[in-house]
């Protein structure tokens, strides 16, 4: 099991890029109820063949708050026609996606030009 | 001062049960843990363990209410095992057909813990008692 260093205390913070067609939304720090809200109103709308890349390796902690969102994009993604992919980070956060079988859903690849 | 490895230590911290509440609640009780002597491993399944707990209450426990009432978190060491519980006095254990939750705070709970229980509490409200070997 991969102990990794706890990025305790460190701002929640998301960072949205956009380009070619592909929109990255990167998180840092921990993702729980307090911050969720922050995380939903960066959002930006998908366009249909489109893709939204959630960047995850910078992200300290998430409990199922996340995995909320996460299967809420899942859902959008299909019935609007558009791609959801993670970037994972390996350790805890990725332990609580593996738990509740979100890989098995969404497509979760290690680099961000990995395509699965 | 007492320090967690103290037998007599216990945190003991009640907060309103608002979202805010939730990542101050994780932080109290992970850094009491781990000056017990809470391996990262423990540590890492209490952080989610506690997180899941506490949400639980913010979100479901006072809706029946004008206002969120209060979290409440001790945690204490004995026999080599870190003793968490996370109350309130909320509406207890009744079933929401409405919950905005996806049902996965008490499974996540259970797969972290070492024990876990979860029960009414005798004046109403609801009480998690979770319990996680210092050494894994």
């Amino acid at each position: 099991m991969v102990n990794e260093p706890l990025d305790l205390d460190e701002p929640f913070t998301v960072e949205v890029l956009e380009s070619d067609g592909t929109t990255t939304v990167a998180l840092t720090g921990e993702l729980d109820a307090a911050t969720m809200g922050v995380l939903q109103a960066s959002l930006p709308p998908v366009a249909q063949g489109g893709e939204l890349v959630l960047d995850l390796r910078r992200l300290a902690f998430m409990d199922s708050t996340g995995i909320r969102v996460l299967m809420s994009l899942d859902i959008r993604s299909r019935t609007e026609g558009w791609s959801l992919r993670i970037i994972r980070r390996p350790g805890a956060v990725q332990r609580v996606l593996d738990v509740c079988r979100v890989p098995e859903r969404v497509l979760t690849v290690d680099e961000p030009a990995e395509r699965g | 001062m007492k320090s967690a490895g103290d037998p007599l230590a216990e945190l003991d911290k009640t907060l309103p049960a608002v979202p805010a509440s939730v990542p101050r609640l994780r932080r109290a009780v992970t850094h009491f843990a781990a000056t017990a002597g809470a391996t990262s491993t423990v540590l890492e399944k209490l952080r989610l363990a506690v997180t899941e707990a506490v949400t639980n209450t913010v979100v479901h426990a006072y809706i029946d209410h004008d206002r969120p009432g209060s979290v409440h978190v001790t945690a204490s060491v004995r026999d080599g095992s870190v003793h968490v519980t996370v109350s309130d006095d909320g509406r207890g254990m009744l079933p929401r057909v409405d919950s905005p939750g996806l049902g996965l705070g008490i499974p996540l709970i259970a797969q972290a813990a070492d024990t876990f229980d979860v029960h009414q509490a005798a004046g109403g409200g609801s009480e998690m008692l979770m319990c996680f070997r210092l050494a894994g």
